[in-house]
């Protein structure tokens, strides 16, 4: 199921990634995906920027303006 | 009768915690209350209930630490929200296994909603670390945290402020057995949210119950428009009745099946969805208006169309706030270009069924 395209506010800042994978365990949707050591979109569409990865990313290397719910 | 509680100096109903509770558990840091795995009829009739909306209030948990099984200073930690139902979810799936678990003060909400509220925080976890003196219960240094939870927590701050280690379990408690047999190692499927027939149907039936009020209120404002059209009183009861059907029709198109039938309506919009099974309504509706007791004339006929497909559309939006797949930047952009029409149409269908019963 997919909601609507390219609203998701959700930012990976790739060069501060050191790729511990803490936000492929914590997303509920998949949105992320391993990419030679780094975190990579594999969607992006399927962020409901929950905000989990943004907050338990030790370098902040992800950022989501998420809502409430 | 209530009393007040040790645990976390809230005044909770002791005696209806009690059935939850078998014996206890004697421990370095003092008794501490073992739970059932199973859950009896006592908890399906509960469950029920909060479900439509009585006792609410029971169903929060006093925080603190727990026993499942007989557990010792090597068992596992599991955190979790103070909700009766999430309480129940997760004892239920713990038969057999020894271990403790810690419930936080979530408000007596769930985890996942109470990580987006921020109730579910790392702060609360590592208040009830310290207050229940974990340290002193378990030899180990980690707990085993929901993934839902994630959203509120930084688990990486945890270790900082108390010595013990956050691990991310499965998202469902189904799964938690399978992710302690696996080394702690949940699987892609244990990491993802789903919502399937079954969970859509589960929250569509309390949206359609929560909003039966609204088809008596549509009643009373067709009695009201019959009167004033001019019928006597025993008629007006009966055209009401016959007018609100269709109405009643559009609640459950749009916070029924709409929900159900989601993946195969097409477009991404919910409100769309919405108003595709409304304009199929209005359209079986309008074919047979004597059934309805509707006033053959165009306008009132339009209005009514209008009306039942603009509600469908409306409840589909709604359904947004129950979904597991919307974000808020998307529900968001989909209110702001879909309300204003709906308003419009609103008015519109309003003018026209009212001037076409009057007229």
């Amino acid at each position: 199921m997919n909601y609507l395209k390219n609203v998701a506010a959700i930012r990976l800042d790739q060069d501060k990634c050191i790729g511990c994978g803490i936000c492929l365990e914590v997303c509920p949707h998949g949105v992320f995906e391993m990419l030679q050591g780094k975190a990579n979109f594999h969607d992006k569409d399927l962020c409901i920027e929950c905000g989990a990865c943004d907050r338990n990313c030790p370098v902040k290397a992800i950022e989501v303006k998420s809502g409430v719910g | 009768m209530k009393k007040f509680n040790a645990y976390d100096g809230e005044t909770v109903e002791e005696e209806k915690i009690a059935p939850l509770v078998e014996g206890v558990i004697s421990t370095p840091i003092g008794e501490i209350k073992r739970l059932r795995t199973e859950l009896n009829r006592r908890d399906t009739l509960g469950t029920i209930a909060v479900r439509i909306g009585i006792g609410r209030d029971y169903y929060r948990v006093p925080t603190g630490i727990y026993a499942v099984g007989n557990p010792t200073e090597d068992a596992l930690v599991l955190v979790t929200a103070n909700y009766k139902l999430t309480l129940d979810h997760v004892r239920r799936e713990l038969e057999g296994l020894n271990m403790w678990i810690l419930v936080i003060d979530t408000k007596g909400v769930n985890v996942w909603c109470a990580a987006g509220k921020g109730t579910f925080s790392t702060e609360e976890i590592i208040y009830q670390i310290k207050k229940c003196q974990l340290e002193k219960l378990v030899k180990h240094r980690q707990v085993i945290l929901p993934q839902l939870g994630a959203p509120g927590v930084e688990a990486h701050q945890l270790k900082n402020y108390t010595g013990f280690r956050g691990v991310y379990g499965p998202v469902r408690a189904s799964d938690i057995r399978v992710f302690l047999e696996n080394n702690q190692v949940a699987s892609k499927e244990m990491r993802r949210v789903t919502f399937t027939v079954k969970e859509r149907l589960a929250v569509s039936v309390l949206e359609v119950a929560s909003y039966i009020k609204y088809v008596s209120i549509m009643y009373i404002l067709f009695f009201l428009l019959a009167l004033i059209g001019g019928q006597k009183i025993i008629h007006s009861f009966i055209t009401a009745f016959y007018n609100t059907l269709p109405y009643g029709g559009a609640l459950v198109t749009g916070a029924f099946l709409t929900p159900l039938l989601l993946p195969y309506i097409p477009f991404r919009m919910f409100s769309v969805k919405g108003m595709v099974l409304g304009l199929i309504l209005s359209n079986v509706v309008l074919r047979y208006p004597l059934v309805f007791h509707y006033v053959i004339d165009w306008p009132t006929l339009l209005g009514h169309g209008i009306a039942l497909t603009t509600i469908s559309a409306y409840l589909g939006l709604n359904f947004t706030g129950s979904s597991t797949y919307t974000s808020y930047s998307g529900v968001h952009k989909e209110t702001i270009r879909v309300i204003p029409l709906m308003v419009v149409a609103s008015i519109i269908a309003t003018v026209l069924i009212v001037l076409g019963s009057l007229f």
